[in-house]
């Protein structure tokens, strides 16, 4: 039990596009614990575990199983090490049944052809022996989320899995779920299996966990018994400074409504009803936080109102234009400015360069040329300012974006969107995966624009961030808004948690004041 | 009016769809493969004609038909593997690659002709063999079904039983699954060790098989020697046939002897009165119409079934 | 990393592949021919050995110009249509019909065969476009499927409206005189059509880098997701870079039979649309690199044509050739592992700067 099980040291890792993700990064784990690995987005814990499950090579650094060292380049190798992960997006093939997800490559034959029978009782044996319940025969396609998550860890321990890696497991469950998921997880640890746990949620770490590793900016930040820490301690560690930290600016206040949506729903592509009959309002001259669990609809609702997505039901208009049936250029026209949560799928295009990324928003307008010509002089005055105003740190604004950090790239997405006034800003976690300074920057100029009269609907994972920016409050849970808070301070973390997790929700009277 | 159904409603006209539309159903098979594993075979075309020519010289240099054909199709696979060698070691892209690769099968087969035969046309000069033509005992006794089944190439026969091969390949067999897998989601197969690469490969290589057959077919059996460019679009309508068949082999057989018979009524049509141009537009037509009324239906499907489900749940809602 | 450094890896990649071709070539030359040291000889001098020759290569390069340019286009917006093949083929049939059979006062006659040739060009680009933007149907299968049906129509419309039965060929009849695109270099075939095709190089340029639409085009095949969150309409860019490349192959076809032919009489595409995505990526997409690309694989294709006549080496080794270099600059990963060492040694510089500066 003391001897560690497992060392990785001195791992380096730069990803192709030069972001360093793990820097001379030391951690290790004892045989038969539960082992936490927690930091912000983009602290490089899920790097540092795809290097361990074989799915990239560390520049430097070196792998030590029992004392000895290993070499692993591929999943199989760690397969055959006795090392299984459970990503925190599914890796399942939807066509396929549970039970060929489980014994995908490895399915039993007879003849040379699968055998079926025996591949189904094998998956029914496997998931009695751990007590999951679930219905082997089924699609996974057809099956919810939590379902696929049990198919997930069943691959790893049908492949023989003795430590098991789960990454971020419990974004996607329910409270029930989740709970359920411990129960198994303590299982395994009584049937000796050791289990590596990344989260970013300090309730559930303490809930399971016997030791903890943090990790921050690429590095570790030291490993420690879960009894001598308390939560304020692994806060510190992780963000490295005090979590409550206060944005400054003046109270709001909020006048005409600008932003209003009414009875939206919409599915999702999983075939879930990702948004339920949700009602809001954002006014002038305040700042909406949504709060919530990421995976509770705020991305679907922030792509409807958006234009992204077009089959939903509802209305939703701005400055009492209805433009639930614009297209996306329309609706940016009727003053809608947009900050994607997926900067590297929709915030840029990398190729391209800075001000290429800056004007295309503008085409419509006359700050970027004359009619259907571009202006070279126009666009390099634009872009000069944009940079400058938003501290975008390049060597020059025809640099590709692809060259930029994480943050310089996130102040371009910002000075898009931004330099238009916008009488909408919908600002979907604009700080994730963005440094302490670039971060404060996003957050002071989110207010600067609610002060010069903007409407700014802000949706964001990071409690911290949604409480200290938010004027109201409005929680996100299972598709549904399940608590709003007129004056955001008027709630505490703790109560908020509880709505969050989908433990309490106000009564319906309470809800209505937001739409 | 009456001249068409003549011509349509003759055993003669069915037994050249089952001929014509051989070629369509191996490269249909050819693109089948590919498609599932994720990477457009776009090179059918070329491979079928380096089968083709290849099958032609083996065959008139031994005066083996089997050596010809064998010849043939392993040329297929060779260059299947070039293409994959591109494709998934060199990362390009797969369209491009199939498109050098057809440019190459295009001048090359015609460059070898002329060194062998000086000819640029086609191989006349060479006496190369043809597959054997088949009667099937019982059946060929049977009227009118057995006029139109019996007596084909024996490359017609082995197509047919190649599409229930390839049914149970790509469904029960654990390299199939993998296949199918890797085309649906790369990162599940990679995540449980299994390579994404060679998966690839050997997809890509029994693609060149199909493709292989698909060209010797048109040199020892469709015809009996090599012209210039005789695949005339096969391997694109293929492709064009796999994805109207939704990627099954048993969807893929019909969408294929849909477009063979689209290709045989332009043989058989040219009698009528209308330009001989128009009639043989008729294949394109229809390949086109095939892909545009597909890729429609699956965009309503998808629509109708989201849209369908909010009512749902919006009806459950009230009555709750 | 800078933009520098990338546009060198482009470069290299690209003359390493042509490296890489002509190494090829001339081992299969050694393999074939009698005389391997007289063809590798003529193929490589031999299209600068006459006057006449150079002609040949600058009359090549005139419709390679226009396909490449159309290629250019629509992979910018990463669209791999082979319409260029039809818009071609069609553009110089809309010409050949015009001049024919309307009375084109002289003056205009250039021009409206020209530009009436592009119009059409530009038509035969709706279909395979229309599909591709609305229902996502592969615009690479439906195009070639869609040139099959343009060639057809084209013999039927040769055949039947403007053939010339005197000819002793399949032809039209004679184009007007007055409609030609005259030469003017003295003992070869280099006609005006390079001034027109050289104008619609600067066009092209200045509208992929100059104006909205062709801002839209890059921005579409940089990152489609992007461009339709920034409010780009994904659908007419899709549509419209078809229409666009065929407009200007068609305009290459009209010029090519105005130029070089006396009649119209191509039954099948001369295959130049499949010749202007080489001559694209060669100049890796970028319209004002065109001309080069063009003269690079005119200069190869009048080597091989020389070689043919001389020796007994078919002149389809050009079709190798291009085949191969195709293969090689598409394969962008053949230079990926020093690029990611490259990549690793910026990011440490700039950490390392980091540093200094804090």
């Amino acid at each position: 039990m003391n001897e560690d099980l497992l060392v990785m040291s001195q791992i380096t890792k730069i990803y192709s596009n030069g972001v360093m993700a793990n820097d001379k990064v030391d951690f290790s784990v004892k045989a038969g614990e539960i082992h936490a690995l927690m930091g912000e987005n983009g602290a490089g814990k899920s790097t540092l575990m795809n290097i361990l499950y074989g799915e990239h090579q560390p520049e430097e650094g070196d792998i030590f199983l029992e004392g000895k060292k290993v070499r692993i380049s591929s999943p199989n190798e760690a397969i055959a090490l006795g090392i299984g992960m459970v990503h925190q997006h599914f890796m399942l093939v939807p066509s396929l049944s549970v039970a060929q997800n489980i014994y995908l490559g490895m399915e039993p034959r007879k003849n040379g052809l699968i055998d079926m029978k025996t591949m189904i009782a094998q998956a029914e044996e496997i998931a009695e022996k751990y007590n999951f319940k679930i219905q082997t025969t089924a699609r996974v396609a057809d099956i919810p989320v939590g379902m696929k998550q049990k198919v997930e860890i069943l691959k790893a321990l049908a492949r023989g899995a003795k430590i098991l890696i789960l990454d971020e497991p419990t974004a996607v469950l329910t409270p029930q779920e989740t709970e359920e998921l411990f129960h198994e997880l303590m299982e395994f640890k009584k049937k000796g299996h050791t289990i590596i746990f990344i989260s970013h949620k300090l309730k559930e770490i303490k809930q399971i966990c016997d030791r903890i590793t943090i990790m921050k900016n690429g590095r570790s930040m030291g490993t420690y018994n879960m009894g001598d820490m308390d939560e304020r301690s692994i806060s510190r560690l992780m963000v490295g400074r005090d979590v409550i930290k206060t944005i400054e600016k003046k109270k709001a206040n909020p006048t005409e409504t600008i932003l209003e949506v009414k009875n939206l729903s919409c599915i999702n592509e999983d075939g879930k009803h990702a948004v339920n009959n949700i009602n809001l309002k954002v006014r002038r001259g305040e700042i909406l936080g949504i709060a919530g669990v990421e995976g509770n609809g705020q991305s679907e609702f922030v792509e409807c109102i958006s234009g992204m997505r077009k089959d939903y039901k509802g209305q939703v208009s701005i400055l009492g234009q209805c433009v639930d049936k614009l297209n996306i250029k329309k609706i940016r026209k009727a003053g809608l400015s947009h900050i994607s949560e997926d900067r590297m799928s929709y915030g840029v295009a990398t190729e391209a360069s800075i001000s290429d990324n800056l004007i295309s928003d503008k085409l419509g307008e006359s700050m970027v040329g004359y009619g259907p010509i571009l202006s070279s002089k126009k666009i390099s005055k634009l872009s000069s300012e944009l940079v400058e105003n938003f501290l975008i740190k390049c060597s020059s604004y025809k640099q590709p974006v692809s060259m930029l950090s994480g943050g310089n790239m996130q102040k371009v997405v910002v000075a898009r969107e931004f330099a238009r006034e916008p009488a909408v800003m919908i600002a979907n976690q604009p700080s994730r995966g963005v440094d302490v300074g670039a971060t404060e920057f996003i957050h002071k100029k989110l207010v600067e624009i609610r002060d010069k009269g903007s409407a700014v609907l802000l949706v964001s994972a990071d409690l911290n961030e949604v409480m200290e920016l938010s004027d109201s409050l409005a929680v996100f849970y299972g598709g549904e808004v399940v608590a709003y808070f007129e004056d955001s301070k008027s709630v505490t973390e703790e109560e908020l948690g509880y709505y969050m997790l989908g433990l309490s929700r106000q009564s319906e009277e309470q809800i209505q004041r937001l739409g | 009016m009456q001249q068409l159904f003549d011509i349509i409603f003759t055993t003669s006209f069915a037994y050249s769809i089952l001929r014509v539309s051989t070629p369509l159903i191996l490269a249909g098979m050819a693109a089948l493969v590919s498609e599932r594993a994720g990477v457009a075979n776009i090179a059918i075309e070329g491979m079928m004609l380096i089968s083709a020519l290849t099958g032609v010289v083996v065959s008139a240099k031994t005066q083996s038909c089997f050596l010809g054909v064998s010849v043939g199709v392993i040329a297929g696979i060779l260059v299947s593997l070039i293409l994959a060698y591109f494709i998934l070691q060199l990362k390009a892209n797969n369209i491009m690659c199939g498109l050098a690769i057809n440019a190459i099968a295009k001048g090359g087969t015609v460059f070898v002709l002329y060194l062998l035969t000086g000819s640029k046309g086609a191989s006349t000069a060479l006496n190369s063999a043809t597959v054997p033509k088949i009667d099937i005992p019982l059946i060929k006794d049977i009227p009118i079904l057995g006029e139109i089944i019996s007596g084909q190439s024996i490359l017609t026969y082995l197509a047919i039983i190649m599409v229930a091969l390839m049914h149970i390949f790509i469904f029960k067999t654990r390299m199939g699954i993998r296949i199918s897998a890797v085309g649906e989601n790369e990162k599940a197969v990679d995540s449980v060790g299994i390579s994404v690469a060679k998966t690839r490969y050997i997809a890509l290589l029994i693609s060149g098989f199909f493709s292989g057959l698909a060209g010797v077919f048109l040199s020892m059996s469709y015809m009996s020697g090599f012209t210039a460019n005789m695949t005339s679009g096969r391997g694109f309508i293929a492709l064009a046939a796999n994805s109207m068949g939704q990627n099954t082999p048993w969807g893929t057989l019909a969408a294929a002897l849909i477009f063979g018979a689209a290709d045989s009524a332009a043989n058989y049509l040219q009698v009528l009165a209308v330009p001989a141009q128009f009639i043989q537009m008729i294949p394109y037509v229809t390949t086109i119409l095939g892909i545009t009324l597909y890729c429609i239906y699956r965009g309503r499907k998808e629509k109708k079934l989201k849209m369908k489900m909010l009512s749902h749940q919006e009806a459950e809602g009230q009555s709750a | 990393m800078n933009k520098k450094r990338e546009a060198i890896f482009q470069f290299l990649s690209v003359l390493i592949a042509i490296a890489v071709a002509l190494i090829v070539t001339f081992i299969i030359i050694l393999c074939v021919s009698d005389e391997p040291v007289e063809a590798l000889k003529t193929f490589i001098t031999g299209p600068l050995s006459t006057k006449r020759r150079i002609g040949n290569v600058i009359e090549a390069m005139i419709p390679l110009i226009f396909t490449g340019l159309a290629a250019c286009v629509m992979f910018q917006a990463k669209q791999f249509s082979l319409i260029g093949d039809g818009s071609f083929l069609v553009g110089a049939l809309a010409t050949a019909v015009l001049l024919l059979k309307c009375n084109i006062p002289a003056v205009l006659a250039i021009f409206l065969g020209v530009l009436v040739g592009g119009i059409v060009g530009g038509i035969c680009a709706i279909i395979p476009g229309f599909l591709k933007a609305k229902w996502n149907a592969n615009e690479f299968v439906v195009s070639m499927m869609f040139n099959s049906i343009l060639e057809y129509f084209t013999v039927f419309v040769l055949l039947n409206y403007i053939r010339d039965p005197g000819s002793g060929f399949v032809a039209s009849y004679p184009v007007p005189e007055n409609a030609k695109l005259t030469s003017f270099i003295s003992k070869t075939n280099v006609h005006t059509g390079l001034f027109i095709a050289l104008f619609m190089v600067v066009v092209t340029a200045l509208f992929m880098y100059k104006t909205k639409w062709g801002y839209s085009i890059r921005m579409v095949g940089k990152n489609p997701k992007f461009s339709k969150y920034s409010g780009i309409n994904t659908f007419l860019v899709i549509f419209s870079c078809q229409i666009i490349g065929g407009f200007i192959a068609g305009l290459g076809g009209s010029v090519e039979l105005l130029g070089m032919y006396d009649r119209f009489q191509w039954q099948s595409t001369p295959g130049y649309g499949f010749d202007g995505m080489t001559v694209a990526i060669l100049a890796a997409n970028n319209p004002a690199l065109v001309p080069i690309g063009a003269l690079f694989l005119a200069y190869i294709r009048v080597g091989t044509d020389v070689m043919a006549r001389v020796t007994s080496v078919p002149n389809e080794s050009v079709n190798i050739i291009q085949g191969i270099i195709m293969l090689l600059i598409t394969a962008s990963a053949f230079l990926s592992k020093t690029k990611h060492k490259m990549v690793i040694r910026s990011a440490k510089d700039e950490q390392k700067k980091m540093k200094e500066v804090a």
